[in-house]
C-alpha cells in the first residue's frame, strides 16, 4: 500500500487532489492501493447529487466561514472540521478491494486503537454505542475507484445540526478512547496500525 | 443470475451499445446494475452534447456509490431516456430494454467493432 501525506486543509484542493489521484496514470494495477489521511478546514461536503439549498443552511455557513464543496461520491451532506479525519483508498483493483474490505480495514484499525466499533448493516457506516462515528462513500470512473470516509474524532458536534438540515445522530471517537490522544496522535496511530509510511508522490 | 444480451456490444467499463437505425442506443449492463444495487439518482448530458469514446457523459448513484457512465462511441447525444431520468430504478429492472440511457448519433459506426460481444464480455468479467 502506498501512503500519501497530504498536509493541506483546503477542502476544494483536497477533493480535487483525491480525484486527480483516481484519474492518474500513476494508478496501475501494480500499484494496487493508495491510502491517504487528510483533514479539511470547517466545511460542508455535499454528495454528487445533493441539493445544496435543501441540505445546507447557507446563511449559517456563510456567517461562520464554513465552505460548501461538492464531492464526486454519493450520499448526504457532511460537516468537516480539523477534528474530523478523512481517509481515502484509491485503486484500480475493484474486484479485490470491495466495500467490505475497506469497511473492515477501518473498523479493525479503530478496534486496535481501542474504540469498540461495529459496522452498520449497509457496511457504509461505523458505529460505536449505536451512534455513527464514521461514514463512507464511493466514486467509480473507468475502472478506478475512490472509497473515502470520515472519522469523527474531535469535531465541534454542535455545528452539525446548525449547518446541516438533515443531521443524523453522531458521536466523536476521542471520548471513547481508553487512553486519550490528540488528533495528530490519532492519525499517527492509524498509520501505525495500517503499517504505512509517509511517502510523497 | 446475470443476463447477457447477444444483440448488444459491451465496453470494459460495463456499458452496452446497440445499433438502432441511425443511432447507437446505450445503457449499463446487467452485471453493472447488479453490482451497484438500487439506483437512486442519474444525470445525463443534454441532447446535442458531443461525447467521446471512453469519456463520461453522465453518472449514476446507488447506495452512496457514484459511477460515471462512459460513451461507448463518439458522436452527439440524439435522445435521452426521460423515463429513466424520472425513475432511475428502471435500470435495475430492465437494463437492456426500458432502462436504456441515451441514444448517440455516431461519428463513425465502425468504432463499434472495438467493443466486445457477449461471449468475449463474459470472459472479460470472469477474469
Amino acid at each position: 500500500m502506498r501512503y500519501i501525506d497530504n498536509p493541506s486543509t483546503d477542502p476544494e484542493y483536497n477533493l480535487a487532489f483525491e480525484r486527480s489521484l483516481c484519474n492518474s496514470s500513476l494508478l496501475t494495477p501494480n500499484s494496487s492501493l493508495t491510502f491517504m489521511l487528510w483533514r479539511n478546514a470547517p466545511s460542508v461536503i455535499v454528495g454528487r447529487f445533493g441539493n445544496v439549498s435543501d441540505d445546507v443552511d447557507l446563511d449559517f455557513a456563510a456567517s461562520h466561514n464554513i465552505r460548501v464543496v461538492r464531492r464526486a461520491s454519493g450520499g448526504g451532506a457532511v460537516y468537516h472540521d480539523l477534528g474530523n479525519v478523512n481517509y481515502s483508498f484509491i485503486t484500480r483493483d475493484e474486484k479485490i478491494f470491495t466495500l467490505e474490505y475497506f469497511s473492515n480495514t477501518i473498523m479493525e484499525t479503530l478496534n486496535a486503537i481501542g474504540v469498540n466499533a461495529a459496522l452498520s448493516f449497509s457496511h457504509n457506516d461505523i458505529k460505536a454505542n449505536g451512534l455513527k462515528i464514521s461514514g463512507a462513500a464511493q466514486y467509480h470512473h473507468g475502472g478506478s475507484m475512490i472509497h473515502h470516509g470520515t472519522l469523527l474524532f474531535d469535531s465541534d458536534l454542535s455545528m452539525i445540526p446548525r449547518v446541516l438540515r438533515h443531521a443524523g445522530r453522531v458521536a466523536n471517537i476521542r471520548p471513547l478512547l481508553k487512553h486519550d490522544m490528540n488528533v495528530n496522535e490519532f492519525i499517527h496511530a492509524i498509520k501505525q496500525e495500517m503499517n504505512v509510511n509517509d511517502r510523497f508522490l | 443470475m446475470i443476463d447477457f444480451y447477444d444483440d448488444v456490444l459491451y465496453t470494459k467499463t460495463n456499458e452496452w451499445a446497440r445499433k438502432v437505425d441511425d443511432v447507437v442506443r446505450v445503457g449499463i449492463d446487467d452485471y453493472s446494475q447488479a453490482s451497484l444495487g438500487d439506483i437512486v439518482h442519474i444525470e445525463v448530458a443534454e441532447v446535442g452534447t458531443r461525447v467521446e469514446t471512453g469519456k463520461s457523459f453522465g453518472a449514476i448513484e446507488a447506495t452512496k456509490s457514484v459511477t460515471e457512465i462512459n460513451a461507448p462511441i463518439s458522436g452527439v447525444i440524439a435522445r435521452v431516456n426521460d423515463e429513466v431520468l424520472k425513475a432511475p430504478g428502471l435500470i435495475n429492472l430492465a437494463p437492456f430494454d426500458e432502462g436504456w440511457i441515451a441514444e448517440i448519433t455516431p461519428d463513425n459506426i465502425a468504432e463499434l467493432d472495438a467493443l466486445m460481444n457477449a461471449e468475449a464480455y463474459k470472459k472479460f468479467i470472469a477474469q
